[in-house]
């Protein structure tokens, strides 16, 4: 990086820290420093939805996704405009009208403090645990491709976001958030205008598109039905649905972003923002992936995008063989140019179905020439990484496709506005992480367990310890997270195991006027266990997470409903 | 059972309207893959 790319960077800190700390003035009670006295607009509730949904793993990892593997991952997001309308026809009036601070509150108000207390638990340890890899994870891959010491990187991304989050509460965090989407969306605009600027004069956008179409670039819906895949039409409408239930119904850091809009009405436009808007941004992040691999067929790429063991395999036995490798790459690179140009040179339907033909054989060759070379790199390094495929490329190369373009290719100053898209990516969703984990552990725990009867500057002070302790788990999470690899997948994982069941618990406390705590309070474990032996049992494992979903809500349903028919009811009083 | 509360009449027709510009978009995609796939 430049020194202009410094100062871009530089500024986008300062102007971020900044503007958060301003919003401290604004934060003398609990209710302002967690809700913001439910008094922010739609839209910006909306854009601090999305840019909380929106972490720098997903920015990096969607581009090298789409890069690899074509425009498939959309169809994950086909449940959530559904799940957003149905969101605001339930839950959101409900956790209004209840004018509680967490989502598990309204637990406690419909059923009991138990059940109340292991959904917020659950929500602690998952979120606890998810913060840190969203520290770790952009960390990581800045430190590799831009050659900084990983604790800074970590440090760099956590404790500015800790400081803002801290002091200014959920008002710095969601007007920090409208900014850091337009920083974000800025960086995105700019690098799609410079890999169309890089591609030759005689290929424009609609042959770019032609060309990545002929690899399955452009391959977008999938109507199969495969319980094994994720990103098929029906996984992402159905089970994605039951997802994004979830997760904008019963995860407390996307609850609390809704809550602190001025109205019940204001709260679900900020959720239809997401129904119309989600979508098409998640199609300019994975059109970036496309006209990235588009970009690369005519400059050469390097042989593998990660370069976290290139040292070590130089200096390795093998060495000589990992240039014979480069070699032949920069052989098929240029077949393969040759087979593309040919494409958008094409004036005729046949002549560019055997253009395609010659780009698909030297794509393939390609592709061969790359998973030799990330073989070699497992056989020297016994990283584990490199044996998977993603795509046609190799698993551990694709969250470095983007920023290996970004630091290589890109203009100087544009390389720190990109920089500090994947900064604002990581620190929107970190601080709304770090100001949802507060809340529920002073209002779910401290306050409701420990010290109920303290003064409201009492909590408040706590308040901001408690955003400031997990800034400091976050961190040291995100420290041990880097070394682990596969822990970092078992913690993305860890939240598909319990979400479904807490959604069937909130589905149970709005449908099923006997439903008791007991019901809820068994079938949310019931719910839990179920969806675990599925997840990880031989016959069941290969079945996409997503499914688990609805499956925990089906497993609440019937035991919760069952248990809550045997047990003594409740007296049920309206809550509303 | 609470009765659900959808909100004022023109967020009614918001919901309608997120449910149409979904399946507006999926067939853009769909038409999209077809006209650029060969």
């Amino acid at each position: 990086m430049r020194a202009l790319d410094w100062l871009v960077v530089f500024a986008y800190l300062v102007w971020i820290v900044h503007d958060g700390l301003k919003r401290s003035k604004a934060t003398d009670e609990v209710e302002g420093y967690f809700l913001a006295n439910r008094s922010l607009p739609w839209w910006a509730v909306g854009l601090s939805v999305m840019a909380t949904q929106l972490s720098a793993i997903t920015l990096v990892g969607t581009t090298g996704q789409a890069y690899a593997d074509g425009m498939r991952f959309i169809q994950f997001y086909f449940g959530l405009p559904i799940a957003m309308v149905i969101l605001s026809v339930t839950l959101v009036p409900f956790f209004y009208r209840a004018r509680v601070f967490t989502a598990y509150e309204y637990l406690e108000q419909r059923f009991d403090l138990k059940t109340r207390t292991l959904a917020s638990i659950l929500f602690l340890c998952s979120r606890g645990l998810s913060c840190g890899v969203i520290v770790a994870a952009p960390a990581v891959i800045l430190s590799i491709v831009l050659g900084w010491n990983l604790t800074i990187t970590i440090l760099a991304i956590g404790l500015p976001t800790v400081v803002y989050t801290m002091l200014g509460g959920v008002q710095a965090v969601t007007w920090t958030d409208v900014k850091q989407m337009g920083v974000i969306v800025g960086g995105l605009i700019a690098a799609v205008a410079v890999l169309i600027i890089g591609l030759p004069h005689e290929v424009g956008v609609f042959d770019a598109l032609h060309i990545a179409g002929s690899v399955g670039r452009v391959n977008a819906i999938d109507f199969h039905f495969d319980w094994r895949q994720t990103y098929t039409f029906w996984s992402g409408l159905l089970g994605g649905l039951f997802l994004m239930l979830s997760y904008f119904g019963c995860d407390q850091s996307q609850v609390q972003r809704y809550l602190t809009a001025k109205s019940i009405d204001e709260g679900r436009h900020s959720l239809l923002m997401s129904a119309y808007f989600k979508i098409p941004l998640q199609m300019i992040v994975l059109l970036t992936g496309v006209f990235l691999f588009v970009f690369y067929l005519f400059n050469q790429p390097p042989l593998l995008f990660n370069t976290e063991h290139a040292k070590e395999v130089k200096e390795s036995a093998r060495a000589t063989d990992y240039e014979a490798l480069n070699a032949e790459f920069a052989q098929a690179f240029a077949r393969r140019r040759e087979a593309a140009s040919a494409i958008a040179a094409a004036t005729d339907d046949s002549a560019r179905a055997a253009a395609s033909d010659a780009l698909r054989t030297s794509n393939a060759a390609i592709k061969d020439i790359r998973m030799r070379a990330a073989t070699l790199v497992n056989e020297v390094t016994h990283d584990d990484k490199y044996k998977g495929t993603t795509g046609d490329t190799p698993a551990a190369d694709v969250n470095y496709v983007f920023p290996t373009f970004i630091v290589s290719r890109m203009p100087i100053g544009l390389v720190g506005l990109m920089i500090a898209a994947i900064f604002a990516a990581a620190m929107s969703s970190i601080a709304a992480e770090l100001n949802s984990l507060a809340t529920a552990t002073v209002i779910d725990v401290y306050r409701r367990l420990l010290k109920p009867q303290a003064s409201d500057a009492h909590y408040l002070t706590v308040s901001k310890f408690a955003t400031g302790a997990w800034g400091i788990v976050a961190c040291i999470v995100a420290s041990f997270a880097v070394g682990l690899g596969s822990l970092i997948e078992v913690v993305n994982r860890f939240g598909s195991i319990f979400y479904g069941s807490l959604l069937g618990v909130f589905i149970l406390a709005l449908t099923f006027r006997r439903a008791t705590g007991t019901g809820a309070f068994v079938g949310l474990l019931a719910g839990i266990a179920v969806v675990l032996v599925f997840a990880f049992h031989p016959a069941t494992r290969s079945v996409s997470y997503l499914w688990h979903n609805p499956l925990g809500v089906i497993v609440v349903l019937i035991v919760g409903g069952a248990v809550s028919l045997v047990s003594a009811p409740r007296a049920v009083e309206s809550v509303r | 059972m609470n009765a659900p509360d959808a909100g004022s009449s023109d967020l009614s027709r918001s919901y309608v309207l997120v449910v149409l510009t979904e399946a507006v978009v999926i067939t853009a995609l769909w038409w999209f893959e077809r006209v650029f796939s060969h």
